[in-house]
């Protein structure tokens, strides 16, 4: 069949009149000029009658959307201010006030130098950086190992305990230590490596099994840190190492001291970085540093670091804190 | 009513109650339905994108609106003859009273055909739109409009031919 439209039976010559007529008395149709205009004025009546309604749907969706979207972008934008750090992540574990009370009374209770913070690395290791909840369970075993063998004299940091043990036992501090997780070793030895405590016998290994003796000296910081490094640790959710709780505490005491104390913050911060030259606190460390500098008014060697930083991570979190400090 | 709504209403309102008439409103139902009709229309304003085939499209929603309308038109018919409910027509002029004949027994000849065969014959031979619209419109390839046009065709004349036989004065 030709897809062309064929003649009308209206103007054909075959087709019967009545029929012709028909068809064209149906296209004609009746005068509904009237009707049209009685329909017309009810359609608007009703149009407009919708309108104000549709437009409070409107604005109320409107309202809705927006109300919505900032209780998404409030949140969004106060988590990323407030995001914790690595080095605060101590804090956020199950030492909680204790935890951040340590670190805080570490600063005053300890000369420059020392760490005396003695009560520091109890309260470090109190704030138990955490990295994973592997860490948290050996902690929470190693506390419970530690309380075992607080009797035996050794200023052993508890979690709560650390506090009030480290201001009486400066020098024992390190050796206790040993029996909280990694972190509060690693805290112990950055003392004990100041005092020259030495460790106690109840510095044990309770934790997890690392050789994470509290010994306070030099020599064995290393240790330690190499153990810890060797040692098997679980991915996180990125499929990287955890994050190791000694690392993440020099930080998180670099931080509190940074308040009062940029000066030994930048001293922690150099001792981080020897300890830990390639870990994975390396970006928080950076941006540590340069905090420290600024505040001890090295302004330019703080901005060399800044951009070297943005150089070398560009699309770092972090750079909101260089800009806004 | 917005501009666009206003015209849209004003350029196929007339063509709208031709359809609704042949698609079997009764007359005293008209005002309502033309009205039900552009309320689905505009309601629809916004989707509808072929603007090029408005009468088509029209005429689809027109065949919804009028098919609850026609069960109601035939429980009247069961009650009396079409024409008792038919309201009263001023013909003072021949013209007008031939053509309300004529329009009735157009009327009458699509009612004989079925839905699909009628849709392509009323808006080919009445309405003049082109058979790509319309098959485009019904949704049915052109070959198919062609198909149910020629058979809409045959039943008319065939229809035609026994009115003829019934009443040669019709003829």
């Amino acid at each position: 069949m030709p897809n062309e439209d064929p003649p009308r039976l209206k103007y054909s010559q075959d087709v019967p009149p009545q029929l012709v007529r028909a068809l064209q008395a149906l296209h004609q149709g009746e005068d509904d000029r009237a009707r049209i205009s009685r329909v017309s004025a009810k359609l608007q009546a009703e149009l407009d009658a919708a309108q104000p309604l549709a437009a409070k749907g409107l604005a109320g969706l409107a309202v809705k959307v927006c109300l919505g979207a900032l209780a998404l972008i409030v949140p969004s934008v106060w988590w990323l201010q407030h995001e914790p750090t690595v080095d605060q992540q101590p804090a956020s574990t199950d030492a909680g006030a204790p935890a951040v009370a340590a670190p805080e009374a570490a600063p005053t209770a300890e000369p420059v130098p020392a760490l005396a913070v003695t009560s520091t690395p109890a309260a470090a290791g109190s704030a138990a950086i955490s990295g994973s909840p592997r860490e948290r369970r050996v902690k929470s075993q190693t506390y419970g190992a530690s309380r075992g063998s607080r009797s035996s004299g050794t200023n052993r940091v508890g979690r709560g305990d650390a506090t009030s043990r480290d201001a009486s036992s400066a020098a024992a501090p390190a050796s206790a230590v040993a029996t909280q997780a990694q972190p509060r070793s690693a805290a112990v030895d950055s003392r004990a490596h100041q005092n020259g405590a030495q460790p106690s016998a109840d510095a044990t290994e309770a934790q997890r099994g690392a050789p994470v003796e509290p010994q306070p000296t030099a020599a064995r910081a290393p240790e330690p840190v190499a153990s810890r490094s060797t040692e098997p640790q679980p991915t996180d959710a990125q499929g990287q190492p955890p994050i190791n709780p000694s690392e993440a505490k020099l930080l998180f005491e670099a931080r509190v001291a940074l308040r009062n104390n940029p000066t030994h913050a930048l001293r922690t911060l150099d001792e981080h970085a020897k300890r830990y030259p390639n870990g994975r606190l390396v970006p928080e460390r950076e941006v540590l540093t340069i905090e420290a500098l600024r505040a001890l008014g090295r302004t330019e060697e703080a901005e060399t670091r800044a951009n070297q930083f943005r150089a070398r991570y560009p699309g770092s979190f972090h750079l909101k804190r260089l800009k806004q400090r | 009513m917005t501009q666009a709504k206003r015209q849209l209403f004003e350029e196929h309102a007339a063509f709208v109650c031709r359809s609704l008439r042949v698609l079997g409103v009764h007359e005293a139902d008209l005002d309502d339905m033309l009205q039900e009709v552009f309320v689905v229309v505009f309601k629809r304003f916004q989707d509808y994108e072929e603007r090029g085939r408005v009468r088509a499209w029209l005429y689809s929603i027109c065949t919804r609106v009028a098919s609850s309308q026609r069960r109601k038109l035939r429980r009247r018919r069961e009650d009396g003859p079409l024409e008792a409910e038919e309201a009263p027509v001023a013909a003072t002029q021949l013209e007008r009273v031939v053509d309300h004949e004529a329009l009735a027994f157009g009327r009458t000849l699509l009612e004989q055909l079925p839905r699909e065969q009628r849709d392509v014959f009323w808006l080919y031979e009445v309405e003049e739109l082109p058979m790509a619209e319309i098959a485009e419109s019904l949704a049915c390839p052109l070959q198919t409009a062609y198909s149910r046009l020629r058979k809409a065709r045959q039943r008319i004349l065939n229809e035609l031919q026994l009115v003829a036989a019934k009443d040669p004065e019709h003829a």
